[in-house]
């Protein structure tokens, strides 16, 4: 094992790229938006942040959020502002799957959620997966109180 | 004793083609001047935000007139139309 100006690496390996680099854990608060459809959604004040942890360039967030308020007519819910920018990699293979359950929502969710964070994006989409394919009308089951469980990991830029 | 807290920006990255803005803030707690505890909170900044109501996109120029003067200048400096234009195109396509 060796530290040098690449970080820490393992079993004589010399590759710069193979070096653990980074570590950091801390939290954030996800800023919700609507695609597809108008209106808002809002998130309580005491449910509205997720942790994350930064290992190299692998960052896992995990967490819930409570829905405060729901004002819209149909689309699918995007969260911003996370932590890090998502890695603008070869032919999508930075392209990440998160696992997203709502709890005490209203209608059916039977194949639960899509949740997909695309590459060079801060930004994580919430679409309703129907078993072979997407639809943009995952927001409207995210009724008031209802709540938003959260967990996966991506890699940053 | 003197216990104080205070928060700082004690990172601010500039990522991606987008010219993306991640900023790190720090809680510091210290007592006597002497720190006891350090703990993160995170935020990004794009550009521009969009958005599509079903039949059409919006985009809108970030409002960074919360931000401090450092991240102002920074954005004011790396966020040119040129790279706001292609992010709007970036967008459409990746949030459709």
């Amino acid at each position: 094992m060796r530290i040098d100006g690449d970080g820490l690496k393992f079993n004589g390996d010399t590759a710069a790229a193979n070096a653990l680099d980074d570590y950091e854990e801390g939290t954030f608060q996800p800023t919700p938006s609507i695609s597809g459809a108008t209106g808002s959604i809002s998130f309580k004040s005491a449910a509205d942040t997720l942790s994350y942890t930064k290992i190299g360039d692998l960052v896992h967030i995990q967490g819930y959020l409570q829905i405060d308020t729901n004002t819209v007519n149909g689309g699918r819910l995007n969260l911003g502002n996370l932590p890090f920018t998502s890695v603008d990699s070869a032919e999508a293979s930075g392209f990440s799957l998160f696992t997203c359950q709502l709890s005490s929502g209203s209608g059916s969710q039977a194949s639960g959620f899509f949740t997909s964070i695309g590459e060079g994006l801060t930004l994580l989409q919430i679409q309703t997966y129907t078993g072979v394919g997407t639809s943009n009308d995952s927001a409207v089951t995210m009724v008031a109180n209802s709540f938003l469980f959260i967990q996966g990991q991506y890699k940053v830029a | 004793m003197a216990i104080t807290k205070t928060i700082e920006e004690d990172k601010i990255e500039i990522v991606g083609k987008h010219k993306n803005i991640q900023i790190r803030m720090a809680t510091v707690i210290k007592e006597d001047g002497v720190e006891l505890t350090r703990s993160f909170q995170r935020k990004t900044l794009e550009c521009i935000t969009s958005s599509h109501d079903g039949s059409s996109w919006t985009h809108t120029d970030t409002d960074i007139s919360g931000e401090s003067t450092e991240v102002q200048a920074i954005a004011n400096a790396v966020w040119t139309d040129e790279i706001k234009a292609a992010k709007r195109t970036a967008n459409e396509t990746a949030l459709s």
